[in-house]
């Protein structure tokens, strides 16, 4: 029997409290007020879905790890591989990965790394698995990428499960991926691209260097699947399909703008959309749209946008707050919510060329993200007179150790003040130690906007 | 319905009119301002560059000897008071529906949209090579609105042979292919009645081919040059039917860029100004509607918002 370390024993650990924390925040989601069974796909994916394995059977197609939305999702969809973008929202995990990562680090990508680490320790050894102690992870209610026997050698693979990796090089945590994993000890054999980003938009070369970038990933992701050319028609249906599926967002957002779905619910249909097959999630969220219609139950309260950091499911600490303290989130734009989809996607050049051009036109120069040098336009998001109207104050979310949007908060600050909004400026990670100060500070806030 | 689909319908209907409608004696006039070719002989009204081009050649004819004037002046105020009340019309039609002409009514526009489309259907990637030098042939339009005023004008001084008066007519790929709608392809072939004429013809082949090439790899190639689109943007500040931008409110999406078939940057680029029409709009107005973002770009008759760009408008289409 080999050994078990004690590095072993806290990873064990670490598993069955991730469990508990997913399987917690699934069971108070299904006890909220506003939940309906049509919500069960949802979150059934959210607690089944992280397992890139159970996706990929789902799917039945081979899955890509994706660590940020910058790349064209409809590119991934065409070459007949399904994009998996790696949520990092546990905050168990993040205590795995904390001893050897920076102390002032991204707590998402903490997490992540958490993750992956979860599975490097069971790959060690002479890849038995006949180990008792561990054999009882595979009873947890759901099965996890660290936790599986490889067909070939039967060993555990620590990130075996995707086809590949593609890391869009956006924030300087993500960049410096690699080096992160080696703290972490995570060994990634699978085949990975670099998708670099040019972090100015409004440059023609720029975007003329992002559209070569998006060539070699359409070159990367084809060898990844055995394909020798991409057909622009099958691009183009592709590209209607995502856009389809922007439609019904676009609808889910509509109630959202209503005071019909609460954040919550919005970031768990959001938070899913990479865990199964895009038709089926489509069908499914076509019913949930017909059940928020009919229940018409409208939230009360003081109405604001939400802006910064992404919130990531089962760390929906934020959210719940925000809700707890009886505020309405009617926008947003959060990279794991609002911006899930880029957006309408229009142009006038049917060629594969001229599909790759609107795509990556549309994921660079429209994002907001704040990776970008020159974002001037993004507080237009917010401060747009069509929206300014809809909402009562802003609530900036910034996770501590996410640089971009903490530097931009500042800036960003002084504008939406500047305009005589009221907001809020929420500095938080992923432990629950704070969220008394959180609510005392959101109640207090929520006085202001009634006030 | 769209507005595309509308705008579809409403460039149909204005083709068959304008191209057919003379054989229904439908009369609109000779002051139109688009290319409604007059070289057609079933046409409906004449595009307003042949009235000008004719009104200008004539205006100092009495005084150039070619013919004998019993009241030269009489004569030159009464050619000078025709052009005077045809540019006052084509002002007012100018004025109105602003560019629309181009993007909404132009038989010829359509003709290219139809070669586009064709383009679209093979998937074959459009031509960058011209969109990198577009700002510099774009300029030829307005060499051409000067040629289209002087030559006539060295017409009535006796300075050039009559030959010469549709200086611009002469070479427009309208008057050789639009005809060829009626199944008249006399123009479309060497004209050998004179050398003035031979040398004309000649160009005009050459420059159809070109157009046609053109056409095929460009969206509106032949609106890059078209001197109708540089006359109707000499009113571009009188237009009651206009587009209009909050800068405030833009993510820089770029969806109005990638739809427009003139390539415009004006409008994704304008950060400060709510005017953006740009000298080679041609007012489909597929900007706007292609726009996701709430009431940031707007159609306005006068000082009505008839069109909001909006997300759950671009959801829908």
């Amino acid at each position: 029997m080999a050994e078990i370390t004690r590095e072993d024993r806290q990873k064990k650990i670490t598993f069955q409290r991730f469990s508990s924390e997913i399987t917690q925040e699934y069971e108070r989601l299904r006890e909220l007020p506003d939940y309906f069974p049509e919500l069960d796909y949802f979150l059934d994916l959210l607690k089944e879905g992280q397992d890139p394995s159970v996706v990929e059977k789902r799917v039945q197609k081979p899955v890509v790890a994706l660590m940020c939305l910058q790349a064209p999702l409809e590119l991934f969809h065409a070459c007949g591989l399904h994009p998996f973008k790696i949520f990092g929202g546990s905050q168990v995990t993040t205590r795995l990965s904390s001893p050897v990562l920076p102390p002032v680090m991204c707590p998402m990508l903490r997490s992540a790394l958490g993750t992956l680490m979860l599975g490097k320790g069971f790959s060690s050894g002479n890849g038995s698995d006949n180990s008792a102690e561990l054999k009882d992870t595979k009873n947890t209610s759901f099965s996890f990428w660290g936790n599986r026997k490889d067909k070939g050698n039967g060993t555990y693979r620590p990130v075996g499960d995707f086809k590949a990796w593609v890391t869009p090089t956006t924030c300087d945590w993500v960049v410096k991926l690699d080096e992160l994993l080696y703290l972490c000890g995570v060994e990634n054999k699978t085949p990975a691209h670099r998708l670099e980003l040019p972090h100015t938009k409004d440059r023609p070369e720029s975007q003329e260097r992002w559209l070569e970038e998006i060539y070699l990933l359409k070159k990367f992701l084809l060898v990844q699947a055995g394909m020798k050319k991409l057909q622009a028609k099958v691009l183009n249906r592709s590209m209607d399909l995502y856009q389809q599926s922007w439609k019904l967002f676009s609808s889910l957002i509509d109630l959202k703008r209503q005071g019909l779905v609460s954040l919550s619910w919005f970031l768990v249909i959001a938070n899913s959309f990479f865990y199964d097959d895009i038709e089926i999630w489509m069908e499914e969220l076509k019913k949930v749209l017909v059940c928020f219609r009919k229940r018409n139950v409208q939230k009360i309260g003081p109405r604001v946008f939400v802006a910064g950091s992404p919130i990531f499911f089962p760390n929906l600490k934020m959210a719940r707050i925000i809700e707890e303290a009886g505020l309405v989130v009617v926008m947003d734009d959060l990279c794991s919510s609002e911006r899930l989809f880029p957006g309408a996607v229009f142009f006038d050049d049917y060629s594969e060329h001229g599909l790759l051009k609107a795509l990556t036109q549309r994921y660079h120069q429209g994002c907001l993200c704040p990776t970008f040098a020159d974002n001037d336009r993004r507080v237009n998001n917010i401060l747009a007179p069509a929206h300014k109207e809809l909402y009562d104050g802003v609530i900036f979310h910034v996770l501590k150790g996410c640089h971009p949007f903490d530097l931009e908060s500042l800036s960003l600050e002084a504008k939406i003040k500047g305009e005589g909004l009221k907001y809020l400026k929420l500095e938080t990670d992923y432990t629950a130690e704070d969220s008394q100060t959180l609510l005392t500070r959101l109640e207090a806030f929520r006085s202001a906007l009634v006030g | 319905m769209s507005v595309t689909s509308i705008r579809l319908i409403v460039q149909h209907i204005a083709f068959v009119i304008f191209t057919y409608g003379g054989l229904f004696r439908v009369s609109i006039g000779a002051f139109i301002p688009c290319l409604s070719c007059p070289f057609v002989y079933s046409c409906s009204g004449y595009c307003y560059l042949f009235m000008f081009q004719r009104s200008i050649g004539i205006i100092l004819l009495p005084f150039s000897g070619l013919y004998i004037s019993e009241n030269p002046v009489s004569d030159v105020l009464r050619n000078l008071s025709i052009f005077l009340v045809g540019l006052l019309i084509f002002s007012i039609l100018v004025v109105i529906l602003g560019k629309t002409w181009c993007g909404w009514l132009c038989p010829f526009g359509l003709f290219q949209d139809w070669i586009t489309k064709l383009r679209n259907l093979f998937r074959i990637r459009e031509s960058e090579i011209i969109l990198r030098h577009k700002h510099r042939l774009s300029a030829i339009k307005y060499i051409l609105l000067i040629y289209m005023i002087v030559f006539p004008l060295l017409v009535s001084v006796g300075l050039l042979p009559i030959d010469f008066i549709l200086a611009f007519c002469n070479i427009c790929p309208a008057k050789s292919i639009m005809p060829l709608f009626v199944g008249d392809v006399q123009y479309m072939a060497l004209d050998f009645s004179s050398v003035i004429s031979l040398v004309f013809s000649a160009l005009l082949l050459a420059i159809t081919a070109g157009m046609l090439i053109g056409m095929f790899f460009k969206d509106r190639f032949f609106c890059l040059f078209c001197p109708m689109l540089a006359f109707v943007n000499l009113y571009k500040l009188l237009y009651v039917l206009r587009l209009a931008k909050d800068p405030t409110s833009c993510h820089g999406c770029g969806n109005c860029r990638r739809t427009c078939s003139m390539d415009n940057e004006t409008i994704y680029r304008e950060r400060v100004k709510t005017n953006v029409y740009d000298a080679d709009c041609m007012g489909c107005f597929k900007c706007a509607e292609g726009c996701a973002a709430d009431r940031t770009l707007s159609v306005k008759l006068g000082p009505l918002k008839i069109f909001n760009s909006s997300r759950q408008y671009a959801a829908k289409r």
